[in-house]
């Protein structure tokens, strides 16, 4: 083999490697991790892996890294995130796997299928997650000291949010629009049943739905993103999350107005 | 005492079904579930000892974040898997509706007060998030030298 083809060898495992480690940031920041927890562990497995260095850049949808081999040579990979999708559990999983590979790099290939293992993780089957939503609703509707009528009607509100979810994203449209079309939908639903006389308090009914909805997450993740002087994304974040707060209270209100 | 008991249940089932909805494991749920009614608690106890609707929203996020951070490195999970479900009761979620309705409706008064009580709670919570963690950030920094 000629030196030139070992060079290029290297440089081929080099850039294997920073897309496995741009592949654990891409995750973290999809399933909700802090912009500040993905350069890190970025920056932590280039060192970990023997960059030399590791510039990152991370804002709220999009993750540009450098990096700089042993030999000089340098590569930039970039990767746009389109969908954010808040799962806890895996965000632990790339801790872990971040925390492993920091005590012991391992080969590309397996660090391909420890990505893929994360992918492919499982949450709870869909009709737990339906039955989360209607306990939940139905449990802040009496936090918000609904009746029990208020509840049973949060209860039924609750599937009807779900499924509207899930239909939604097929839709593929912005999230303003998403969010104020799920919310418009769940609070006609509301209007229906206190007509049919379940439940009389569609506020209450409503502000039990409405917990699910607001990202709260979304709100204090952006101010912990600013405080760690990533001013851009907890901005943006920040702003994400008062907008998208706005489209769903919209879509309650509007939907009272009209058919209540 | 009776008038808190539902609302006190409900806010350990809320957060045990929040922490859910975000894919957290069932042991790390019931912790959260347990500190969030916990946070409730404490939000009423001084809710009803100072009246102020900051300084309430300000020690309940106090006293979750130094929970979150303490748990995080216990379990060794992220802090943001335990800190935002833990203060799901705390999201301003009821004031937030009746600002836009009273928008909606066009009563503007109403709507300036919800709307500057929204952003008094928002202020509050980051305050006491962003205050613990950054003790927390500087204890493990200093600790790096010793």
């Amino acid at each position: 083999m000629s030196l030139s083809e070992k060079t290029d060898e290297a440089s081929l495992g080099y850039q294997r490697i920073g897309k496995c480690i741009l592949s654990l940031g891409e995750y973290l920041l999809i399933y909700g991790g802090e912009v500040s927890r993905v350069e890190d562990t970025v920056y932590r497995l280039g060192m970990a892996y023997g960059f030399r260095s590791v510039d990152c850049l991370t804002i709220m949808n999009c993750i540009i890294v450098s990096f700089t081999c042993r030999d000089g040579e340098t590569f930039t990979q970039m990767r746009r995130v389109l969908d954010i999708k808040k799962d806890m559990e895996r965000v632990r999983a790339c801790n872990e796997l971040s925390r492993e590979l920091c005590r012991e790099p391992m080969p590309a290939e397996e660090f391909e299928a420890r990505l893929s293992d994360i992918e492919h993780m499982k949450g709870y089957p869909s009709w737990q997650v339906c039955l989360i939503y209607m306990l939940t609703s139905a449990v802040m509707t009496l936090f918000f000291r609904g009746s029990p009528g208020d509840a049973a009607a949060a209860f039924i509100a609750g599937a009807v949010l779900y499924f509207t979810g899930r239909l939604m994203a097929y839709a593929r449209v912005q999230n303003f629009v998403t969010s104020y079309i799920e919310a418009f939908l769940v609070g006609t639903v509301i209007s229906l049943l206190i007509s049919l006389g379940l439940g009389d308090h569609y506020d209450l009914i409503s502000m039990g739905n409405i917990m699910l909805m607001i990202s709260g997450s979304g709100l204090m993740t952006s101010i912990r993103d600013m405080i760690n002087n990533d001013l851009i994304s907890g901005m943006m974040g920040f702003m994400a999350a008062v907008i998208g707060a706005a489209a769903i209270a919209l879509g309650f209100v509007s939907a009272a107005l009209l058919f209540l | 005492m009776e008038t808190y008991l539902i609302p006190v249940a409900a806010s350990f089932l809320g957060t045990l079904g929040f922490s859910a909805y975000y894919n957290v494991g069932l042991r790390i749920s019931v912790i959260n579930a347990a500190a969030g009614m916990a946070g409730y608690l404490i939000y009423l106890f001084f809710q009803g000892q100072t009246g102020s609707i900051f300084m309430s929203n300000f020690i309940t996020a106090v006293c979750m974040t130094m929970m979150s951070e303490l748990c995080a490195r216990y379990y060794r999970v992220p802090t943001t898997m335990l800190l935002v479900p833990m203060l799901f009761p705390e999201i301003p979620g009821g004031v937030l509706y009746n600002a836009i309705w009273s928008l909606l409706v066009g009563e503007t008064e109403a709507c300036l007060s919800y709307a500057a009580e929204l952003a008094v709670i928002i202020a509050a919570l980051n305050l006491g998030i962003v205050l613990v963690t950054a003790l927390f950030r500087i204890y493990t920094n200093i600790r790096q030298y010793f």
